[in-house]
């Protein structure tokens, strides 16, 4: 189940969980308002963007893997 | 005026949707009707997506959490965006076994994937469950609302059987693909709604800004903006937080309508490019927020102390006429565009997971017939279960979830493990089911405090069906062993 080292980009994919869940003890306490919001709820909206860009990041690295994958022809990768 | 346009709208919709999938071949089988043909487009499926998050239980159920608790609301903000993590990897590959075996249901995919049918009548009846749970969600907000535009003299009896009644003849209409338009339709609506909702919500109630909002409410409740908010003996800390927000990602693609919705993508490409921008869809949830904690600050009092018609109580109480209107009728939408797609997933699992095993010459129409028939059932039970209980639809929403969590290891072993078989993963369901029984409760309160039940039951899930499948392995193997030896 280990992906080919091609698929180590993945990896990127467990940043959104130790930002949203991980981080939650930590901002808690925080008592800096942004614009007035509570710190904690910004933290979680930054979070938001941040899995999106993590998400795309992945998907742009997956295509191209797969696109070079399919282009040499040899090694037939199964596609996880 | 009110009761005009809430009418307009629902009825507008369903007419729309009606022609709409005319327009469209009619339904002839269950896979037609179950999964659109198989043929959505990103369009379709992203709207059909967004329309999963905008619930009644994200709308109605996280304001009144903000109103009622504050800070346990960010649940809201972190659901969506870790499950889309999830969806990333566990979709596509959803979407690839569903193709290879030509699969419709969750049920068939516990079937072929770990080739046992009686595997998939208990998988297809523990997701009718959770889906009947689901459906009483919606079913209290229709209520809700039906009873804010028709008059409080209605009885929560009637409103309840009503909503029922107009979510059964809403899925009638060809299935899948009215539920489409209509999302369609709903998530714009939504989207204005919000808009006219927040544009003035803050003059409304005497603060300068929608921002301001935010700063009030912090300085009104010291503390809200932090866990475990307004009420700390809710029990909704840090550790319910960051084991909720586990639960919930792990357990959504599980829920057997979201499941099934992998297969009407077009391709593992749609599914992974719809995955990017779904955490963006929450980021509309501050609305949601801002709204239950400027309800708090207009001292909202919504009848009976009832936190899911906060929203309901705050406009009804601070709007003009047309915008009540312009919102209930959304809010109907709200609770029956899912309502439907649940009601029809609920459905076809019946007559194909659990009725056909025992009737195997059941043909295409008579499928059609028992999946349209049986959902009639499962209405009824839905609006049963809502008249016993009155817990806020956020904990309604939690309990589906653990529910439905129960079906998670079996599917994530399923690509992770190639050893998992039916017998351990019916094992580590058992088990699963006996921890959230609410004997067990006080236990796990002692051990892992604040911890979501749920989260805990998948883990002892897990921690059960790993062993059992091993054994089941060894018990299976050794009479061929001794058959070859003599």
């Amino acid at each position: 189940m280990t992906p080919s080292p091609k698929y180590h980009h993945r990896w990127l994919l467990l940043a959104p969980f130790a930002w949203q869940i991980g981080a939650v003890p930590l901002v808690d306490d925080i008592d800096w308002r942004l614009f007035g919001l509570p710190f904690a709820m910004t933290w979680q909206l930054a979070g938001i963007v941040l899995t999106s860009i993590v998400i795309a990041i992945v998907f742009h690295l997956d295509e191209a893997t797969e696109a070079a994958g399919a282009a040499g022809a040899q090694n037939s990768e199964p596609e996880t | 005026m009110i009761q005009i346009l809430t009418l307009a709208i629902v009825l507008g919709t369903v007419a729309g949707a009606f022609l709409y999938s005319q327009r469209q071949a009619r339904a002839r089988t269950i896979t037609e009707w179950a999964v659109g043909g198989r043929r959505f487009g990103i369009l379709i499926f992203w709207f059909l997506n967004a329309g999963e998050i905008y619930t009644t239980f994200a709308v109605m159920g996280i304001s009144g959490f903000a109103w009622a608790y504050g800070a346990p609301a960010y649940l809201a903000l972190t659901s969506v965006s870790l499950s889309a993590v999830i969806g990333y990897w566990l979709m596509p590959r959803i979407w690839s076994e569903g193709h290879r075996h030509d699969l419709v249901t969750q049920a068939d995919f516990f079937a072929a994937h770990y080739r046992a049918t009686w595997l998939s009548v208990v998988v297809a009846i523990a997701g009718i469950l959770a889906l009947i749970v689901y459906v009483q969600i919606q079913i209290t907000a229709l209520g809700l609302i039906l009873r804010l535009t028709l008059g409080h003299d209605i009885s929560p009896t009637w409103s309840s059987g009503l909503a029922a009644m107009l979510m059964v003849a809403f899925v009638f209409l060809a299935g899948l693909r009215s539920a489409a338009f209509a999302a369609g339709v709903k998530d714009v609506l939504m989207l204005v709604v919000v808009v006219l909702l927040c544009a003035s919500a803050a003059s409304r109630i005497g603060a300068s800004s929608m921002l301001d909002i935010f700063a009030r409410v912090q300085d009104l409740h010291p503390g809200i903006g932090s866990l475990p908010g307004r009420d700390p003996q809710a029990g909704l800390g840090t550790v319910w937080l960051m084991t909720s927000s586990l639960n919930v990602a792990l357990g959504n693609w599980v829920l057997p309508h979201l499941f099934q919705l992998c297969y009407s993508a077009g391709s593992r490409k749609t599914i992974r490019r719809n995955a990017v921008l779904q955490p963006l869809y929450s980021l509309s949830y501050i609305f949601i927020i801002m709204l239950g904690f400027a309800a708090l600050l207009a001292d909202t009092r919504p009848p009976g102390g009832d936190g899911n018609a906060v929203l309901i109580s705050f406009v009804s109480q601070h709007y003009p006429a047309w915008i009540v209107g312009l919102f209930a009728g959304t809010a109907c939408l709200l609770a029956l565009v899912p309502g439907s797609v649940l009601l029809l997933t609920a459905g076809s699992l019946f007559a194909r997971n659990v009725l056909k095993p025992f009737v195997p010459h059941l043909s295409a129409r008579g499928e059609l017939l028992a999946s349209r028939l049986s959902l009639v059932v499962f209405a009824a039970v839905a609006v049963w279960l809502t008249l016993g209980a009155s817990r806020s639809l956020v904990e309604i929403g939690l309990s589906a979830y653990a529910a439905v969590g129960m079906l998670a290891p079996g599917v994530y072993l399923a690509f992770l493990w190639k050893r998992a078989n039916a017998l351990g993963v019916f094992a580590g369901m058992v088990a699963g089911y006996l921890a959230l029984l609410p004997a067990f409760a006080t236990m796990w309160g002692g051990l892992l405090p604040g911890w979501e039940t749920g989260l805990v039951a998948m883990i002892v899930n897990v921690a059960v069906a790993v062993p059992a499948c091993l054994l089941a392995e060894r018990l299976s193997a050794r009479p061929r062993a001794r058959a070859t030896t003599t």
